[in-house]
């Protein structure tokens, strides 16, 4: 079935079938790589990303019920030349050993921050305990939304 | 003769394929994605005796290097770049790690048993200080001077009694081959069964090498900003998760529900 949607600004047209998880049309279809897969089973985080300013688990949510949001994958944040501030406070604080949890981290602390612009370590922390990270960056990560909170109140 | 990955497969199950080129249909491993600029990568060697394997310096200066080990969050791209400039003496931005490539890179065994740094560096650290032994006896005997009365920094190379005379290692090797082998070790030790290099030979230090010591490294030691991280915060890390190839199809084990079962022709999948 035809569906468009909505991804980083810009409009897309992909053939697929409603039911079809949302991270595989975003991965396979429009080739957007930040995403993504660990679980399978919306448990990990890794497919975070953001749909009308809200965390959701990719991986488990059907293509049909994102029509009519506005769907931002880590790729609509910043670039590698231009990091958006979230991404710039990741390679401050140097929070990615092997990365493959981190696009779901930093989208679920965009969306964390959007609500709560000064977050306490204890609300940080609540707000990332859904997001998965099995190479043990939790600490750098922490510091890292912190650093964009903080960059977040002086600009 | 051209045939597609998939071809391949299929033939290869019932007849022998041999003598071919990889560069018609079939693409080579890109592990990491960053082989794709090289332009005739199988003509580069990837026997551990041979310097060439391990390490090549291009017109430009820069300098690749070549490992079978792989980076798998632990930081090794950014610790065999830091390692190899120290070694050789060049600017770290210079150096490039290219990491388990099959058609580029010399067997290391696995990555594995926290061993990239102890056991997969090492020959890495031959190359670089073999290159540079080469790189100065060159300088050496152009300038008419003994190796003693050189320096080197930022890959350039300078008599010390005449500051006039100096030369760039790109000049003195830049795009060429350095033809020289490296002396070889096999270990049969505990650490090496645990990284897979058991009996397998792997360079040395020759006699005559002298590797630096602690005391002259800038670089080794030092917490430096991550090579990796920039990409893996951005989205564009080029994980093998993300490796596409012609007509890719995707497999999976589907293990049954009871042992001993059987499948049957009338089972569909989903």
């Amino acid at each position: 079935m035809k569906t468009q949607l909505r991804v980083n600004g810009r409009t897309a047209m992909v053939d697929v079938d409603p039911a079809t998880p949302l991270l595989y049309v975003l991965r396979n279809d429009l080739r957007l790589d930040g995403p993504k897969f660990g679980c399978g089973l919306g448990q990990c985080g890794a497919c975070t990303i953001i749909a009308s300013g809200k965390p959701i688990r990719s991986c488990i949510t059907p293509v049909s019920a994102v029509r009519d949001k506005e769907i931002l994958t880590l790729e609509g944040l910043g670039t590698r030349q231009q990091p958006h501030p979230i991404q710039q406070a990741f390679i401050n604080e140097q929070a990615a050993q092997c990365g493959y949890c981190v696009s779901g981290v930093i989208l679920t602390a965009k969306a964390f921050l959007d609500q709560n612009p000064n977050p306490t370590d204890e609300q940080i922390r609540r707000a990332l305990a859904g997001v998965l990270c099995r190479c043990g960056t939790h600490l750098e990560i922490i510091r890292a939304v912190k650093r964009a909170a903080e960059h977040r109140a002086t600009v | 003769m051209k045939l597609s990955r998939r071809e391949f497969v299929r033939k290869g199950r019932d007849s022998l394929v041999v003598g071919f080129s990889f560069h018609s249909g079939i693409l080579p491993a890109i592990a990491w994605g960053q082989t794709a600029a090289l332009a005739v990568p199988s003509a580069k060697p990837v026997i551990p005796e041979e310097l060439d394997s391990w390490l090549s310096i291009g017109r430009d200066g820069k300098v690749m290097v070549y490992t079978g080990r792989i980076d798998m969050g632990t930081g090794v791209e950014t610790a065999f770049g830091q390692l190899i400039s120290d070694e050789l003496d060049v600017p770290f931005q210079n150096v490039k790690v290219v990491m388990g490539d099959t058609e580029l890179t010399p067997d290391q065994g696995k990555s594995t048993a926290s061993s990239n740094a102890s056991i997969g560096a090492k020959p890495l650290r031959v190359a670089a200080a073999e290159a540079r032994r080469v790189l100065l006896k060159m300088a050496a005997d152009r300038f008419g001077v003994s190796v003693d009365e050189l320096d080197v920094t930022d890959g350039v190379v300078r008599a010390r009694s005449v500051p006039s005379k100096q030369i760039s290692y790109a000049e003195l090797i830049g795009g060429r081959r350095f033809r020289t082998r490296l002396a070889q070790e096999v270990r049969r030790d505990e650490e090496a069964a645990r990284s897979g290099i058991i009996g397998m030979p792997q360079p040395t230090a020759s006699p005559g090498l002298r590797l630096k010591g602690p005391g002259e490294l800038r670089l080794v030691g030092k917490s430096i900003p991550r090579v990796d991280v920039p990409a893996k915060v951005t989205g564009s890390n080029p994980y093998v998760h993300n490796v596409r190839v012609p007509q890719m199809l995707h497999g999976r084990v589907i293990r049954p529900p009871k042992s001993e079962a059987l499948w049957s022709a009338s089972m569909r999948l989903p």
